[in-house]
């Protein structure tokens, strides 16, 4: 399938090396041919009979330091080791064993796997006569440092991000994970791209089943480039469409940790700083990293807040459309005559208002978000003291439906998941709508249509509204509150963990007992 | 496990609108009277369920009266199924048109809550039993708030005399709360699909006595905060009574019954729905889901909007003929059956 997608050239079909050394950089020239960064370099080594040979490597790929003073220093300054001498057939072992003082030192037979090599950022070395090559890990190059994460921003709790170097990844999730528990397979895709994907979990305590469903859905991908992580995301959820994330991502390396730990999956893309979390509910979406790290009561202040925040930046355009145009009953008749006494002489009607309104401000913020930086801020003001304060005063839109919508606004920034900030979005559009053409009513059906998708949604077999439905008593300890970690002793049951316990009973506080310390 | 939700949410939601009228002060009598029918009803349900653990009513009803006779009991039984969800549409038309958006017409709220109720019933059981464990906690809430709020008006004297007219009024105000809790006759379809049947008695009767319980003690407020006469000609006494509440700054609390109504009617006729859904596949051997629910789609929009033409007509339907079938079809009807299933030596099978 693969190779009739994407035809190879025919230089490149399983060749082995040949045993002519001019034949051997015939072919690889033509392999490379154009390609500007591949460097060829060609030497003698200094034995008895010198014998000719050359270095490929991808020079953005490598690290000129690591070939200079270590491959090329020792193949071409030392003399033959003692005891050996360098001839044409054993040139290679000898040098394998003796003389590369690198780590990573294999020794290869096909031109096919040289040219995989090179273009990872190894080295490799053809030697005249042989009809092997040796390939030496020299990979390098530049890459970003380890920064503080910019999307999910803490006051408390380590402030290392991951990056886009894949190795760097690993790092940052094995300093924290010391196990040998700790697993992390790693697939290949990306016919162009060959993307490094990593399935990263803790034996025992993912569920198996989960692990193995997921190397399934990444071995069923098959296309030409994986870029991000939303390449496979889209690919491996459950649904086919889905308006809410069923696959959450974090730029936090101890929020990627804390996740395996509760026995879920991570999925390290390479060249992606986002790796994948699942499954995942709809209750993660609303917890941060952070919650972890305050005092537990806190912390579930915090999260009762979050909830009050998804709940306005859903509804509170859509009810107040409700209220005003259907049911002004509701409103208390000192609000009501304020109200009127605004709304007179306004050319729009409340809905219409709210609606552009929004959408301004949906402007607003993805013309700041693209924008850079310095000109982005120009835009903030002019978008939200300009716009705001003078279609007041023109009588274009009235005060109520400015404050409506700047608190949805500063409410939707506080759901801690952009993807779900995005569907609450999307979602809060439609709810106004309804709630123009049938009010309370319409919002009432919106919602149960809502309730409905997001129970018939699962991520990895696991409920989306899990732990409320289905009801999971246990799990409720880490949902809307966050219990203190001495009662936090099992994981959630919702991932389906094997090994359920993670701590031991009643570690909490005690006070000593009366009389029984030293004064 | 799931049953219990679906029982207790349709079980609780139909209480609040039309059931106090005839016994008057002894009203809330009449709504624990109805308990023990509907105990009876599920004893039956759990019978045959345990008789045919595999099969739904539809099925065996074809197993124990022969092919022909069989169809045309499990038919009845689709057409009752019918009955309850094309009534509990109109019903809830109604309400919304009476209380909140008289202009609106009633087709047009017939086809949303059906739009939304065929979506949940096309996702399937599982879904909507999600969907009732939910919105429950919400839900007793909700009554939970209203009914303690109106015990600051409520004067309990008006309780008195009870049973003035006798017995007779009460077992008559009975006969609609009955029918109504009585509907967890559908668990019968319900059995092949529930993970545990085993629980499904000891589930359905604590759904059961909580509706009981809930429905006495709406009634008891109810009556206890407007007097004896005035509920009965209220068309929704419980609305009043949400909107009559005033409690410091708290007041119009509309809105909660609102999204007990709401809430509640789209599980319950997503789940009539889905049954309907099931039995007519078992019945006429069909597959195909999308003409089965476009089918159901168009009876229930023309039927709940054409043979009304007003709220007082639901209500007499539903006081005058709705009791009589249902007792057909939640009592006569499954007795029938487990009386012939007796008779054919159907032994109780174990399903593990």
């Amino acid at each position: 399938m693969l190779k009739e997608l994407w035809p190879a050239p025919k230089a490149q079909q399983k060749q082995s090396i040949s045993i002519s050394y001019d034949e051997n950089i015939k072919a690889l020239r033509q392999v490379f041919n154009l390609c500007s960064d591949i460097v060829f370099h060609e030497f003698i080594i200094n034995s008895e009979h010198p014998l000719r040979t050359f270095v490929l490597y991808a020079s953005p790929l490598c690290d000129y330091q690591i070939i200079c003073e270590q491959l090329l220093n020792s193949v071409l300054v030392s003399h033959d080791p003692k005891g050996v001498k360098i001839t044409k057939t054993n040139a290679i072992e000898v040098l394998k064993e003796k003389l590369i003082s690198l780590a990573e030192v294999v020794i290869v037979n096909t031109l096919k796997e040289i040219e995989d090599k090179v273009l990872q950022g190894y080295a490799a070395l053809l030697i005249e006569g042989s009809p092997q090559a040796i390939i030496v890990n020299v990979r390098g190059g530049e890459k970003r440092a380890i920064g503080e994460p910019d999307n999910e921003p803490s006051i408390r709790g380590p402030k290392d991000g991951f990056v886009e170097d894949f190795e760097t990844n690993m790092t940052l999730i094995r300093r924290r994970l010391k196990t040998s528990r700790f697993k992390s397979i790693i697939m290949e895709k990306g016919e162009l791209t060959k993307t490094k994907i990593a399935v990263c979990y803790i034996e025992g305590v993912a569920n198996p089943k989960v692990v193995e469903e997921v190397k399934q859905r990444i071995a069923r991908i098959n296309s030409d480039s994986i870029l991000e992580g939303n390449y496979i995301e889209e690919m491996i959820m459950d649904e086919k469409f889905s308006l809410f994330p069923l696959i959450q991502y974090t730029e936090r390396p101890d929020k990627a940790c804390s996740s395996i730990l509760q026995g879920r999956v991570v999925i390290l893309v390479e060249n992606s700083n986002m790796p994948l979390i699942l499954p995942s509910t709809f209750a993660t979406m609303l917890q941060a990293a952070e919650d972890y790290y305050h005092n537990s009561v806190a912390a579930s202040a915090i999260r009762i807040l979050r909830i009050i925040a998804l709940n306005l930046a859903l509804l509170l355009p859509a009810i107040t459309v409700a209220v005003f145009s259907f049911h002004q009953e509701l409103l208390p008749p000192e609000l009501i005559s304020t109200v009127a006494g605004a709304r007179q002489g306004l050319p729009l009607s409340i809905a219409l208002e709210i609606i552009l309104f929004e959408f301004t401000f949906e402007l607003i913020r993805e013309a700041g978000v693209r924008l850079p930086k310095k000109i982005g801020e120009a835009i903030s003001t002019v978008g939200g003291l300009v716009i705001g304060q003078a279609a007041v005063n023109a009588g274009i839109v009235s005060p109520i439906s400015v404050i409506v919508v700047a608190i949805t606004a500063i409410a939707s920034f506080s759901v801690p998941n952009f993807g779900a900030a995005i569907s609450l979005r999307l979602l809060r559009f439609s709810l106004v709508l309804v709630a123009s053409l049938f009010g309370g009513i319409g919002i009432m059906f919106g919602l149960m249509g809502i309730l409905i998708h997001l129970c018939s949604l699962r991520s990895f077999g696991v409920p989306y509204l899990a732990p409320f439905a289905p009801l999971v008593l246990r799990d409720l300890k880490d949902s809307i509150i966050r219990a203190p970690w001495w009662f936090l002793t099992t994981r959630p049951r919702t991932n389906r963990a094997s090994d359920v316990v993670r701590q031991g009973e009643s570690q909490g506080p005690r006070k000593p007992k009366k009389g029984g310390g030293q004064s | 496990m799931l049953m219990f939700v679906v029982i207790m949410s349709t079980g609780v939601l139909v209480v609040p609108s039309i059931t106090i009228e005839r016994a008057e002060q002894s009203a809330w009598f009449a709504a624990l009277l109805s308990l023990p029918v509907a105990l009876i009803s599920l004893g039956l349900a759990n019978a045959l369920g345990k008789r045919f653990p595999r099969k739904t009513l539809a099925q065996y009803c074809e197993t124990l009266l022969g092919k022909y006779l069989g169809k045309l009991a499990a038919f009845g039984f689709l057409m009752f199924l019918f009955a309850v969800s094309i009534i509990v549409t109109r019903e809830f038309s109604d309400y919304i048109n009476i209380m909140l958006m008289p202009e609106t017409p009633i087709i047009l709220l017939n086809v949303i809550l059906l739009v939304i109720a065929i979506y949940a019933a096309v996702k399937g059981l599982e879904v909507i039993a999600r969907i009732a464990q939910f919105i429950l906690p919400l839900f007793l809430g909700s009554i939970i708030i209203i009914a303690s709020l109106a015990l600051f008006d409520a004067k309990l004297g008006e309780l008195l005399p009870f049973m003035e007219h006798g017995l007779v009024p009460v077992i008559s105000g009975a006969t609609l709360p009955a029918t109504l809790i009585g509907q967890i006759i559908i668990v019968t379809m319900l059995f092949p699909m529930i993970r545990t049947p085993q629980k499904v008695a000891k589930a359905g009767i604590v759904a059961l006595v909580c509706s009981g319980i809930f429905l006495t003690l709406l009634t008891v407020i109810s009556i206890a905060a407007f007097g004896p006469k005035l509920p009965g000609d209220l068309l929704f006494p419980f609305v009043t009574l949400a909107r009559y509440i005033k409690f410091v700054t708290v007041q119009r609390l509309e809105f909660l019954v609102v999204f007990i109504w709401v809430s509640g009617i789209v599980v319950k006729v997503s789940i009539f729905l889905y049954l309907e859904s099931v039995a007519i596949m078992q019945i006429f051997a069909l597959k195909n889901k999308a003409i089965i629910f476009g089918l159901l789609f168009m009876v229930h929009t023309v039927l709940a909007t054409l043979p009304f033409s007003n709220p007082q007509e639901t209500n007499l339907v539903l006081t005058k003929f709705w009791p009589l079938i249902s007792f057909v079809f939640e009592l006569v009807v499954p007795a029938g059956l487990l009386f012939i299933a007796l008779l054919k030596g159907q032994k109780v099978v174990l399903r593990k």
